[in-house]
């Protein structure tokens, strides 16, 4: 059996067993790496397949140069792409890689930010989802988040900072850092296409819904599709009240701002298409 | 000479290849500076003399080099050990003698299966005989391992990366119905409750709190592991039940659960849940670790300090080949020494490993094989075998005491295969055309002598010797009980500190804060609290470990000592430096896994 993931690929004869919990694969600690004239293993070498990561991670190396900043990694695109280009090819992949229906919807960047977009494409706000990064700070565990009214402007203006109240505003990260995270700017941010070690929170009421209009990466894009096609998402957990709740999981947290649940689908709702729906208006 | 990779060689004379591997040596170093050179030897031997320090000594005293250090077998079960039992603690000499099994009434195996991967010598005989005794065993694996087949009297199937929330959950049971040892708890633990948090810890910070919800609002119930961990709330509930109130009850962890993105989390876990029912540091009980108990005395030769400072963790070795200094890197990689080690198939993302190899300036390696790591090699050195030259060694994790001798039972088999602790490369590196006489019998002679071995003769001819048996069979079993007399290292460096004297075994969450790691993508956070594992099931970026525990360098801990070097003092004086080199009491590396 072909055993491969975008790092590499090998050969492994399958064994099918009851003396293993459902679900679940085992692949011993393999063979030699015994490459083909292609360069793909063909003895079961398991490191084929693992990444390149050190848990916990390595102590900081110790030459001056490497000490503060580092180049994000390359994106695996064409270098003569631009950036939005590139996070929205990713988002697309991983959009085809869900198998869902979905839709892209082409918008104004003016208008990316969530009530600008729903006022100007006639969208319900609880149809659109907040993708919110948040405790990526240090020390953060579950942090504190505003009462969702005040959410939105107080995360843009007071960062960490004691507001309304007493409560802390919930400290996501800034958009440089949100940028250099996810690649994706601030009104674009999108629960697909991230990095995969982030555990991701999606609010029940949104699962819910019949469809969920998402970043698309970009801030001249936004996806449509339906809440239950995340579920394939890895990492993924759906957390009931997640909006009303005063803590924001650490991770990627999904929520509207919508006052309700609302089942009825709306115009944008009823049909599905390929293409872009939304130009402008 | 076949493109590299394909494993193609001619063979030439001991002459030229080491002139050639002197020469490129030279050059590299002159070229580049030293830290171009790294060094990729590993634990294919673990031999007292013959292992990498050889290799080591032969780069430190030549300049330095770049050094790879974390184990690949258990770094997560290293940095969860020394946060929780004090910087000096060993994972292979944290657990218990395999004797002990027996003195168990409960004993859970977790992710750790002996029958398959023996975890010390005869370990599967003395679980067995502990069986036999009527000590019940249950295995927590997602396969049934052979262990379990054989041994266990029962087997929790669970969903590989999820141990820590069954044993959060577990914890909860105990602790929500009053089954936890409260006495230890406040002798001996620090961060169980509020009443003993460390400095400095937000309230609500225990790991009480933790289990209740009493800070998050979610209670770390066996329905809350159910989903993730695809284990039956009932069987939770019912395996927490039975180790709460059975004692002495052990808990026996293997490295695979740790394995994992956040897998020191599993670690902690099980510590806190051993700390929680009272059973470390007693007869029968365990800490969670599952090495041996002492040190047997016999230290395995180490090297001198690098003087270059440039170490990267080996599991990034695949980027470090790749990036360099331009990935944050202590520099680009142009030659790697490579002698018992095969980290080509060892290391993950062998691809990116094995192009980085291909850009290489030079490469050489020391084997007995033509390993996936020496086909890319450009000069291959054929290293002798243990039949071939004589050696001591001890069993593998503390368990056993005692030593064997390896007899050299033939001379080498090709005229040209020299024993490469005489290291013949030396003498090129620096010029000297001097030989030496293998060195092996003085150099174990004089390494026996500071150690239990009094007569070295006997020793060699009976091949075996036994080392006395530690007084306990569990380790922090005097720390436990005599926490005045033998305060832990953590609570000495407190104590001098003038701040008053804090119990040794802290399991509260989010314990201590680390430096940034510039490879990690986010930002740094506090070291996650214990559970934080398995509340997000998907693998998170771990958190950093301090830059000062080195688990696979021994000279961090080494001290220099009159031992006769391994090569003729000409080579090593003709460059000036001293030829110091130091017996080390450095944890020994694990062996491959």
């Amino acid at each position: 059996m072909r055993v491969f993931n975008q790092r590499g690929a090998t050969i492994l004869p399958a064994h099918v067993t009851e003396r293993i919990a459902p679900g679940v694969v085992s692949i011993k600690e393999g063979a030699w790496f015994t490459p083909d004239a292609a360069g793909r293993d063909t003895r079961g070498c398991a490191n084929v397949l693992t990444e390149d990561r050190a848990s916990p991670p390595a102590p900081p190396p110790t030459t001056p140069a490497a000490s503060t900043s580092l180049p994000p990694d390359p994106p695996d695109a064409k270098p003569d792409m631009s950036d939005d280009a590139i996070i929205e090819a990713k988002v697309a992949q991983a959009l085809e890689s869900l198998g869902a229906k979905w839709e892209l919807m082409r918008i104004d960047p003016d208008f990316a930010d969530t009530a600008a977009f729903c006022e100007k494409y006639g969208v319900a706000l609880d149809h659109s989802g907040n993708t919110i990064i948040s405790g990526l700070e240090e020390g953060a565990e579950e942090v504190l988040r505003l009462p969702r009214a005040r959410h939105h402007a107080a995360r843009r203006e007071s960062r960490g900072a004691t507001a309304h109240g007493g409560v802390r505003a919930c400290p996501s990260p800034p958009r440089e850092e949100t940028a250099a995270l996810t690649g994706m700017m601030i009104g674009g941010v999108t629960l697909l296409a991230l990095p995969p070690d982030l555990p991701i929170y999606v609010d029940e009421r949104i699962m819910e819904l019949d469809y969920v209009i998402l970043g698309g990466g970009s801030r001249s894009s936004k996806i449509k599709i339906a809440p239950d096609a995340l579920r394939g998402l890895p990492g993924l957990s759906v957390v009931p009240g997640l909006a009303q709740a005063i803590r924001m999981k650490i991770g990627v947290n999904l929520i509207n701002f919508g006052p309700g649940r609302s089942r009825r689908p709306s115009a944008a709702g009823r049909a599905w298409s390929r293409t872009s729906a939304i130009t402008s208006s | 000479m076949g493109p590299k990779g394909s494993g193609q060689f001619e063979r030439i004379s001991w002459d030229e290849a080491l002139d050639e591997v002197a020469g490129q040596m030279r050059r590299i170093r002159d070229a580049y500076g030293p830290a171009a050179i790294l060094d990729c030897s590993r634990t294919g031997s673990t031999a007292v003399i013959h292992n990498r320090a050889v290799v080591q000594r032969l780069l430190h005293l030549f300049g330095g080099c770049t050094e790879l250090w974390s184990s690949l077998s258990n770094e997560a079960e290293i940095f969860a050990l020394r946060h929780t039992y004090g910087p000096q603690a060993d994972c292979k000499f944290s657990g218990r003698e395999p004797s002990d099994y027996v003195n168990s009434r409960l004993m859970i195996l977790w992710g750790w299966s002996p029958a398959d991967g023996t975890f010390g010598t005869n370990n599967p005989q003395y679980l067995h005989w502990a069986h036999q005794h009527g000590v019940r065993m249950v295995s927590v694996d997602p396969r049934a391992t052979r262990t379990s087949l054989k041994l266990a009297d029962e087997h929790v199937a669970i969903r590989p990366g999820t141990d820590a929330a069954m044993l959060i959950a577990m914890a909860q049971v105990i602790v929500s119905e009053n089954l936890h040892d409260q006495a230890f708890l406040d002798r001996l633990v620090l961060g169980f409750d509020e009443a003993h948090l460390p400095e400095a810890r937000a309230p609500g910070s225990s790991y009480r709190s933790y289990l209740l919800g009493l800070t998050d609002g979610v209670v770390k119930t066996p329905e809350w592991a159910e989903p993730l961990t695809g284990v039956p709330a009932a069987t939770i509930r019912r395996l927490a039940r039975e180790f709460g109130t059975v004692k002495p009850a052990a808990l026996q962890c293997g490295y695979a659960p740790g394995r994992t993105g956040y897998g020191e989390q599993f670690h902690r876990a099980a510590y806190a849940l051993c700390a929680i029912t009272g059973n470390i540091g007693i007869p029968g009980g365990s800490t969670g670790c599952s090495g041996g108990t002492s040190f047997h005395g016999i230290k395995r030769q180490g090297a001198s300090a690098n003087p270059v400072n440039a170490r990267v963790a080996s599991t990034l070795l695949a980027d470090l080949l790749e990036r360099g200094q331009a990935g944050g890197y202590p520099a680009d990689i142009k030659m790697v020494y490579s002698a018992c080690g095969d980290l080509a198939n060892q290391c993950p993302n062998v691809n990116k490993i094995t192009a980085g190899l291909e850009r290489l300036e030079f490469m050489v390696a020391h084997d007995h094989f033509l390993t996936p790591t020496a086909r890319y090699a450009d000069i291959v050195l054929p290293a002798t075998t243990f039949w071939e030259r004589s050696d001591m060694h001890t069993p593998w994790s503390g368990a056993g005491h005692y030593v064997i001798f390896m007899q050299q039972a033939i001379p080498p088999c090709t005229s040209a295969a020299t024993t490469w602790t005489s290291a013949p490369i030396w003498r090129s590196a620096w010029g000297s055309r001097a030989t030496s006489a293998p060195p092996d019998l003085d150099w174990l002679r004089e390494v026996c002598q500071d150690t239990n071995i009094d007569d070295f003769d006997t020793f060699r001819e009976k091949g075996l010797a036994r080392l006395p048996a530690p007084e306990d069979p569990v380790a922090f079993a005097r720390e436990v009980r005599d926490p005045e007399r033998y305060p832990s290292r953590r609570r000495r460096e407190r104590s001098r500190s003038t701040r008053p004297p804090s119990p040794p075994i802290p399991i509260c969450t989010g314990w201590d804060a680390f430096p940034p790691s510039p490879r990690g993508f986010l930002r740094t956070r506090t070291i996650p609290a214990i559970p934080s594992s398995s509340s997000r099931p998907s693998r998170a970026p771990a958190p950093t470990r301090p830059t000062t525990i080195s688990p696979s360098c021994p000279a961090r801990t080494s001290r220099t000592c009159g031992c006769t070097p391994p090569t003729p003092p000409l080579a090593a004086s003709s460059t000036g430096r001293p030829c110091a080199c130091s017996t080390s009491a450095a944890p020994p590396s694990s062996p491959p896994t």
